[in-house]
């Protein structure tokens, strides 16, 4: 024989489900405690586990008892409950919903649940407190928790309209904490904080961890967490201990978006070795959506001409403008009197909206300088390399494109033409660079290899053999695996047809290695031109050197690019696969 | 290439620009500049125009760069947005009324005295605007390659530096990055290469840039112009007996070295030597404040060995030098040719100088005047002492200056490199001398034959 439920509904004060009803008499001693619960409604079953107590009844003339049950989770609006199933010591215990089943919500719910009569005992007493429960009423209530738990959200980052990637930290007693909870509207989400990415914060530790009987280094925490906002609700933490006590903690979502959100979600992590395929694997689908979200439908801007460029350029060079504009004066002056302007085009992709002014401005006074014709494309969005490029390739009206970063300087008069004729001339070559040098004259590049770093999960990075030492006395067109998107020129056609650089990388690594690896698909591959020599002032290492937050970002770049290529660049000859 | 004129076709056209104009300032290199100016203007055969800079000030005109405020053939460009770092012009309206001033002038020759204030790609303009037109620059110091205000000193101890590389740049300039030293030098060296000709006023400078780079053949070794060659009336004073007048010219600044000349002061006073007297001409009012201040207090509190007398009119240097017995020129930087050397000989005053780069080249030693060990008082105190020791060698000294200099040569030598250039042949190649100063020991060390060529790897796919 099966129990029967008589109330049931979702209360948002307690993010939770909230059922009364009866049990046999027969199944109901073993029930009082927490239980793994499902409901089974039309379309689905919610399951998780619940606190299930004995209710007073007088009505059942010893065929059964009473029963209350809170089940935390989401509203899951799958439609009328059909029955509840709690997993008790002896087997599946099952409710049955009725005809005479009421389903109510909120402030009624809590209403008809308090007049129910709770027995006496421990689950009881939790039952209580979790009816008595006032809710979230937007303020940190932690205090609470009698000083048990330390938490704080740093960051909270919207992915998509319904995500977020948390970071904060949590110190708490030992064994203090049952449950923490993501709570926004009828949504309520526990937050496996154990398991999350850990970061190092020894600052907290510093301050909280003798009060709270705590030597937990690792108590910083980044957590992606999906469909857990409910849109235009508040969004709060609920940290229930394992007294049942709960104490809240608002959530205010960053004002950050883009870049800027990226950024700060990056900032205190720097995982090695081991931990860091585990946390991009985990951290990475979010920057993918966070990346995604950040680009979409960005592509606003206005282009300025200054002077006629030819109707027909044999190449379209594309520089996207970044940080230092006074490249563009060396560049365009050194450009200045060879006829560049007659047979190319100049694009200036200003990927910096706030240098618009002053970008145009100098446009303006290196057309009056130097009368190279410059297409300057004013961007509404900061977007990075590859997308800068892309909306540069779409304007570009030449035969082929040369892909330049600001910090390439070319000084003979005719390095882009040699590098035309380079590919006319070897037309399998689908992708020719220049040996690229230092100020000093050292190597920057002559093609990339790949290699795996250790300290990085063994991904493999490209690496440039050669780098910093004296040029090797090479002539001509030398077949390269890969080359840099510093300068590579191709035609329109190619770089049209592999749609540019990929736009899932972010700011600027690797979408070089991969547009040159994805062109192989098509039959062609890169070489590099050693009778053409340019200077890179390339900037300053980015793997060590760089701000947690960058190396971060070049690490998310690795996991993508590994993804897609690691396992075919591994078995390729020459390269060496093994960290 | 245009023929040369006969002498009854048309004069040589002759453009002279300077980085500034002496009716706006009278610096070495302005006054230089206008001094070629007007001697071509006389000379027969010749029509020339000038071109000068101001910074800001009563002759601009809302909307033009270019005015003539003074003359028909003198033109006065004010400065817009200028980049000293690497010396770009950015200003919108310089490039249409400098070329539309070079179409209407058609100047054979372009001559330009700096490229400060005009920017680099003034050499592009004239090569662009007039192809046929020879193009010359004279150089005053080592701006191009020194970003230390030419000076080739190092920016926080005035040490001397032997050469510029973006790395050492970098050293007196923390605040910026090597690559932007290179990016300097690349953008410089990109426009010079349109210059045809560039003169060095001293071997030094010639060979400072020629190791920088600047093509040995491109470069001539001449002295700046004079304004006439006529010598002054003055008679040469007559040495007084028993006191030896020291004149100092210039700007009041420590690269000038006016420190090294109080601190040998202090020295002869302490040894009572209060026959050697000086008397100190100049502007200090450009210094900084505090340098200001500290110049002044130490004239204050200086005993009656020391005058010190002010900024001066250059037309007046003439009357000023009648009443010293020789000139000092103590710079602790390296000098190019400097305009007071020039005028202690044309007044037959003999030069006593520190002992490196410009200076010590136009001062030979026993004959025009003696040197010194650069930012040495004593030895500086020493050598006016042997001096104060001798009046009649102060007296053949100075004789000897006057009859060396010649008012006439550089000018000639002007105008038969123009002809050479319009002739389309180069003059004779001067070869820096020996340079007057001492090399650091990393100079002299043996280079390192290079390393045996690696083998050739080929990346990839064959």
């Amino acid at each position: 024989m099966n129990g029967c439920v008589d109330i049931h509904g979702y209360s948002e004060a307690t993010g939770s489900y909230l059922l009364c009803g009866w049990a046999p008499i027969e199944t109901a001693d073993g029930l009082p405690g927490f239980r793994p619960v499902s409901l089974g409604f039309e379309k689905g079953t919610a399951s998780a586990e619940g606190l299930v107590a004995h209710t007073l009844r007088d009505d059942l003339g010893g065929q059964g008892r009473g029963v209350a049950i809170h089940l935390p989770g989401s509203d899951p609006a799958l439609g009328r409950l059909l029955f509840v199933e709690i997993e008790a010591g002896d087997g599946p215990v099952r409710l049955d919903s009725t005809a005479g089943t009421e389903h109510t919500a909120n402030r009624a719910l809590l209403d008809r649940m308090r007049q129910q009569r709770v027995a006496p005992g421990m689950s009881g007493e939790r039952l209580r407190a979790v009816l008595d429960r006032s809710g979230f009423e937007g303020r940190d209530t932690l205090d609470r928790l009698d000083g048990q738990v330390a938490f704080q959200i740093d960051e909270a980052v919207a992915t998509g309209t319904t995500g977020l990637l948390l970071s904060g930290w949590m110190l708490s007693a030992p064994d203090a904490v049952r449950t923490v909870r993501l709570r926004s509207g009828g949504r309520s989400t526990k937050l496996a904080i154990d398991t999350a990415i850990r970061l190092d914060r020894a600052d907290v530790l510093a301050k909280h961890g003798d009060r709270l009987r705590s030597r937990q280094v690792r108590c910083g925490f980044l957590l992606p967490a999906e469909n857990c906002l409910e849109p235009g609700e508040p969004c709060f933490v609920e940290i229930e201990t394992v007294h049942g006590d709960v104490g809240y903690h608002p959530v205010r979502l960053s004002a950050q978006h883009g870049l800027v959100a990226i950024r700060a979600a990056l900032a205190n992590l720097s995982p090695r070795y081991d931990e860091v395929a585990s946390v991009f694997d985990r951290l990475g689908p979010t920057l993918t959506a966070l990346n995604a979200d950040r680009l979409a439908g960005k592509r606003d801007g206005r282009e300025i001409r200054f002077g006629r460029a030819p109707a027909e350029p044999v190449c379209s060079v594309i520089v996207p403008l970044y940080g230092r504009l006074d490249y563009m004066e060396v560049q365009v002056a050194l450009f200045a009197g060879n006829g560049f302007g007659d047979r190319h085009e100049l694009i200036y992709v200003v990927d910096d909206p706030a240098a618009a002014g002053a970008a145009t401005h100098l446009a303006d006074t290196l057309f009056r300088r130097f009368g190279v014709p410059i297409r300057l494309w004013l961007q509404n969005d900061n977007l990075g390399f590859a997308p800068a490029c892309n909306v540069g390739l779409s304007l570009a009206a030449g035969r082929t494109v040369c892909f330049l970063n600001s910090d390439v300087f070319g000084t003979a008069p005719d390095w882009l033409d040699r590098l035309v004729a380079d590919l006319d001339r070897l037309p399998e070559t689908g992708i020719v660079g220049p040996l690229l040098l230092f100020e000093d004259g050292s190597v920057q590049h002559q093609g990339m290899e790949y290699a795996p770093l250790p300290e990085f999960g063994g991904w493999l990075f490209p690496t440039h053999p050669g780098k910093g030492e004296r040029p090797e006395a090479l002539s001509g067109l030398v077949r390269a695996r890969v080359i840099t998107g510093a300068c590579m020129v191709m035609t329109r056609e190619l770089a049209e047809s592999l749609g540019g650089f990929d736009e899932a990388f972010v700011i600027g690594d690797f979408e070089d290695s991969d547009l040159c690896l994805r062109a192989r698909g098509l039959g062609v591959g890169c070489a590099v031109d050693h009778d053409v020599s340019l200077f890179h002032l390339e900037r300053k290492s980015q793997i060590t050197g760089a701000e947690p937050w960058r190396l971060n970002v070049t690490l998310y770049n690795a996991w993508l690019h590994q993804k897609r290529w690691g396992r075919r660049l591994a078995a390729e000859a020459g390269v060496r696969a093994d960290a | 290439m245009p023929d040369l004129p006969l002498s009854t076709e048309a004069p040589l056209r002759v453009l002279i620009g300077s980085h500034s104009h002496p009716r706006v300032q009278n610096g070495g290199s302005e006054v230089a500049s206008h001094a070629l100016f007007e001697r071509l203007e006389a000379e027969p055969g010749w029509s020339a125009h000038y071109l000068g800079c101001a910074r800001g000030g009563a002759f601009q005109r809302a909307g033009r760069a270019l005015t003539q405020p003074f003359a028909e053939n003198d033109h006065l460009y004010t400065v817009g947005d200028f980049d000293v770092f690497k010396f770009a012009n950015r200003d919108m309206a310089f490039p249409r009324d400098f070329r539309a001033m070079l179409r209407a002038v058609d100047p054979q020759i372009v001559h330009l005295h700096h490229y400060v204030n005009f920017g680099m790609e003034t050499f592009f303009h004239v090569r662009e605007t007039l192809p046929d037109a020879r193009l010359v620059l004279t150089l005053h110091e080592f701006l191009a390659i020194c970003h230390q205000q030419g000076q080739m000193v190092k920016r926080q101890t005035n040490a001397l530096c032997f050469r510029a590389d973006p790395v050492s740049c970098a050293r007196c300039f923390p605040e910026v990055e090597p690559q932007d030293f290179f990016l300097r030098q690349l953008y410089v060296r990109h426009f010079l290469d349109h210059v045809d000709q560039v003169i060095a006023p001293s071997r030094f400078l010639a060979g400072r840039y020629a190791e920088w780079g600047v093509p040995e053949e491109k470069i001539a070794v001449i002295e700046n112009v004079p304004r006439s060659n006529a010598r002054p009336v003055t008679a040469p004073r007559a040495t007084r007996p028993g006191r030896l007048v020291v004149g100092f010219f210039g700007q009041i600044s420590q690269l000038k070295g006016i420190d090294v000349l109080l601190n040998a002061a202090e020295l002869l006073q302490r040894d009572e030597r209060t026959d050697i007297v000086f008397s100190i001409h100049g502007d200090h009012t450009n210094q900084p404040p505090a340098y200001q201040q500290q110049f002044l207090e130490r004239i204050a509190q200086a005993g009656s060995t020391i005058a010190f007398h002010g900024a001066y009119d250059n037309q007046a240097v003439d009357g000023l030098m009648a009443a010293v017995d020789l000139v000092l020129v103590p710079s602790i930087w390296w000098e190019n040719s400097p305009v007071v050397i020039q005028e202690a000989f044309r007044n037959g005053r003999p030069v006593l100088c520190s002992d490196i780069g410009g200076m010590a080249e136009k001062v030979q030693p026993g004959v025009t005047g003696a040197h010194f060990a650069v930012g040495n008082a004593r030895a500086l105190a020493d050598a006016l002492c042997d001096l104060a020791a001798d009046p009649g060698e102060v007296a053949r000294l100075g004789q000897q200056a006057a009859v060396r200099w010649d008012g006439q040569t550089a000018f000639d030598a002007h105008l038969a490199l123009y002809r050479a250039l319009l002739g389309g042949t180069r003059p004779a190649r001067v070869l820096p001398e020996t340079p007057h100063h001492p090399l650091p020991p990393s100079e002299l060390a043996v280079a390192e034959p290079p390393p045996p060529p690696r083998a050739v790897p080929r990346f990839g796919i064959g």
